[in-house]
């Protein structure tokens, strides 16, 4: 009994330094920018209750309007994204027989999340380039001439530019966390399978994706959170524009904070996000769930 | 340079000058340390010292690289002269540096630097953050003996009052004009262009060459900050200067001037006829205000008709390329003219010695060429006079603000400013442009470059966005982008530009704590 209580205040004792940390640095400011989305709070300025004001505005702002259906089609490119290239890779990766070539493979694949995004970024931002892109030298390499474009400086191709980032979308925490999946299936159902008739795709779809459930729920989650929160990449890449053609609510947010000084707007904008993030996670892992159970 | 009054140069306490070789810049020969020579050469400069007691210390975190050598000498010169005071000199990547400053100035505290380069945050004064300069310039200058201001450029300081107020102190400026590919031009039989029209006649031969005749950085930062941007800043003040009487402060204003306004013609043939004479802002805001001034009438849609226009010889795809794109399609000789500021000479030089001899090839600058086609009578286009190194100060106790301000008298004299032109040219550092302070000799191979980015004034009002107010410059950048995309007619963005402007003028209003008589002043609590 002595030595459990005394276990348990070691464990706290080692817990409270970083819990108090997390107070301070990250729950404290959120608390703070709850309060203060219902203010008007200008740089260099204290902040000023006003109630609901800030929620009307977002309400009639047209910029924030038009950025909502560009943050539709990135969510779902990306949900689609997320759902699609990587578990294809991992099955493929499972279904080699050499553990040599799967583990080589395997590290390929992986290898290039050391990148710091920045430099991916820059480095797309090249490829796509309009004068002397890659991707139109490519093009005009095998006759399609008549295709290139200044895919970021178009206002029909620039949001399809920055889904298209990352091609073809396979590596990353995406495939590590379906392989962990794979790997978790006993062989002693895929042989079932087997036996059964099941194999290649059919398995796939009837057996492996069943039982990944708790995966795919998991990068759903994960990818609605990276999606609606991210603005870092359309910032480098061609900062909302051309025109609103990229713009995307966080980058609003970080314009209204960080460049008009409307602090309290875009605090308002920060806990709108912050609700539909949650609301949409917490859905999505409920629906999962019942699914599960319904099996 | 036309803009320096006679007292920038008078009598100041001009310190002998070696003239630097262009071997020396471009090889970079050894950083010799002039501090030695330097030191107590002038009596002048020699002690007043500053308000001394321990351990003090002064932070300049400034992105103006190219003067790093020379701030530090000039730190640890201050530093000599004023035992107990330590100025730390802190060089900021660029990347990054507004949202640095948008957050640790607000926030107070030992984070905040002392000096910065203001016009990297815009609004920062009128929300009470900086210090209002007006008081200390009118006092001497301990290190020059002389009225501060009068070793400052006055056409930059009235240029970029707030409310009335100096808001931070100009040591060079930057200017745009057009580069040129000289071997291109040669090629076709062109001359540099002596208008508008010639210039855009010229591109079409150039096109027909099968080379792009304009490289244009278009994207979002161009507009906001840059190339585009500075189009139609330039064509907005000439299409616009002529109603300079209606914005000046009259009789009985708080900030009239008589000596100033009283006397006042306008005259269009004169570039620099408005440069020193008072605006008021309430006026202007009224004149938005009450439609008396308009950005949907038929000056306005002449603008950027012409813009437009001017767009169909830009590079393909402009709105997707960025400053380096743009350089390097010239650099490429893929493009035969690029509209760049004086900082890319140091930049251009540097490459073309870095490329093998067969890439390399002759260029020059010409100014922007005067508009001759259209219905109102458009006197030349001048300058639109980018502050380059302006270095504001961080409100904070009045004794560091003395402090910080000791220290800045003594960065903007004469002897300061030999000293960064200086080891910028050692060290192979770009000049970004002339410098403002006299005293400071840049090398004639350089200066030949600088020069036609002088003399043609600068641009009195914009409106790229209401009074830099940066909501309103971002949702004309926004608008910008979609007309010269296609994707809005020249009547609808008008509309939407006439729209924008109006509702920034509460913003406006709100931020400077205006009351929109002009006839009270309405100051910031920043004269602390």
């Amino acid at each position: 009994m002595n030595r459990g209580r005394s276990s348990w205040a070691l464990a706290l004792t080692m817990l409270l330094p970083t819990l108090l940390l997390l107070l301070l640095f990250n729950y404290l400011p959120a608390m703070i920018g709850l309060y203060r989305a219902f203010t008007r709070w200008e740089t260099g300025e204290p902040p000023r209750w006003t109630g609901l004001t800030n929620f009307v505005m977002m309400a009639q702002d047209e910029f924030l309007r038009i950025s909502l259906s560009n943050q539709l089609l990135l969510l779902i490119a990306n949900l689609v994204k997320t759902l699609t290239m990587p578990l294809l890779v991992a099955e493929l990766l499972m279904s080699l027989r050499s553990p040599r070539w799967q583990y080589l493979l395997r590290t390929a694949f992986i290898l290039p999340m050391v990148v710091p995004g920045m430099v991916t970024m820059l480095l797309w931002a090249f490829i796509y380039d309009g004068s002397i892109g890659l991707l139109n030298q490519i093009l005009e390499l095998f006759g399609g001439g008549g295709l290139t474009r200044a895919w970021l400086g178009e206002s029909s191709t620039a949001l399809l530019a920055i889904v298209g980032v990352g091609f073809p979308w396979a590596g990353g925490l995406s495939l590590l966390i379906y392989l962990a999946g794979l790997t978790s299936i006993s062989h002693d159902v895929w042989d079932s399978c087997a036996l059964d008739g099941a194999t290649g795709w059919r398995r796939v779809l009837m057996v492996d994706l069943p039982l990944l459930r708790p995966q795919v729920r998991l990068l759903m989650t994960l990818t609605i959170i990276g999606t609606l929160q991210d603005f870092g990449s359309i910032l480098i890449l061609t900062g909302g524009g051309p025109g609103l053609a990229t713009h995307v609510p966080a980058l609003h947010m970080y314009f209204q904070a960080f460049r008009f000084g409307h602090l309290g707007y875009a605090a308002a904008i920060g806990l709108t996000l912050f609700v539909v993030i949650f609301t949409l996670s917490v859905f999505n892992q409920r629906l999962g769930r019942k699914r599960e159970e319904s099996l | 340079m036309k803009e320096a009054t006679p007292s920038h140069n008078a009598g100041s306490p001009a310190l002998p000058t070696s003239r630097l070789s262009r071997r020396t810049f471009l090889k970079g020969a050894g950083v010799a340390a002039a501090s030695a020579a330097l030191s107590g050469s002038s009596a002048l400069l020699s002690p007043p010292a500053a308000p001394q007691s321990a351990s003090r210390q002064i932070v300049l975190a400034t992105i103006s690289a190219n003067y790093r050598e020379g701030f530090e000498q000039v730190a640890r010169e201050y530093e000599a002269r004023n035992p107990g005071v330590r100025v730390k000199v802190q060089i900021m990547p660029a990347n990054g540096y507004e949202t640095w400053l948008r957050t640790q100035i607000p926030g107070g505290g030992s984070g905040a630097p002392d000096l910065f380069n203001a016009n990297y945050a815009w609004g920062m004064y009128e929300r009470g953050l900086t210090v209002n300069m007006s008081p200390f310039i009118e006092q001497r200058n301990p290190y020059t003996g002389r009225i501060w201001q009068e070793t400052l450029n006055a056409q930059f300081l009235e240029k970029f009052k707030v409310g009335g107020d100096v808001t931070f102190v100009p040591m060079d400026f930057i200017e745009i004009a057009f580069y040129y590919n000289a071997d291109i031009f040669q090629s076709l039989g062109l001359q540099p262009p002596r208008t508008w029209e010639e210039m855009l006649r010229h591109a079409e031969r150039i096109r027909s060459a099968g080379i792009i005749p304009f490289a244009v950085p278009g994207n979002a930062d161009s507009y906001w900050a840059g190339t585009v941007g500075w189009m139609a800043r330039f064509f907005s003040d000439a299409y616009t200067r002529h109603l300079v009487p209606m914005f000046l402060s009259q009789p009985g204003d708080w900030d009239y001037d008589a000596k100033k306004n009283a006397g006042f013609k306008l005259n269009l043939n004169d570039p620099y006829n408005d440069a020193y004479v008072v605006v008021n802002g309430e006026r202007l805001l009224q004149a938005v205000q009450s439609g008396r001034l308009r950005f949907d009438d038929a000056r306005f849609g002449e603008i950027y008709a012409h813009i437009r226009t001017f767009s169909r010889y830009w590079q393909r795809g402009f709105h997707g390329a960025n400053n380096q794109t743009a350089y390097h399609l010239f650099l490429t000789r893929r493009a035969a003219m690029l509209l760049e500021t004086s900082a890319t000479i140091g930049q251009m030089m540097r490459d073309m010695e870095d490329l093998p001899p067969s890439a390399r090839f002759q260029w020059q600058t010409f100014p922007i060429p005067p508009l001759t086609s259209s219905q109102f009578r458009i006197p030349p286009f001048r300058g639109v006079g980018g502050p380059g190194t302006v270095l504001g100060v961080v409100k904070k106790s009045p004794e560091q603000v003395k402090l910080t301000m000791d220290f800045l008298m003594f960065l903007t004299t004469p002897h300061a400013a030999k000293i960064l032109v200086e080891q910028a040219v050692r060290n192979r550092r770009p000049l970004i442009g002339p410098m403002l302070i006299p005293g400071a000799e840049i090398p004639d191979f350089i200066r030949r470059y600088f020069r036609p980015f002088e003399g043609r004034g600068f641009e009195r009002m914009s409106f790229r966005g209401l009074m830099d107010e940066q909501q309103s410059v971002w949702e004309w950048t926004v608008w910008a982008q979609r007309y010269m995309d296609g994707r809005l007619t020249l009547p609808e963005f008008l509309q939407r530009y006439q729209k924008l402007m109006i509702e920034a003028v509460p913003r406006v209003i709100a931020m400077q704590k205006l009351d929109m008589n002009p006839k009270t002043r309405d100051r910031v609590d920043s004269a602390k």
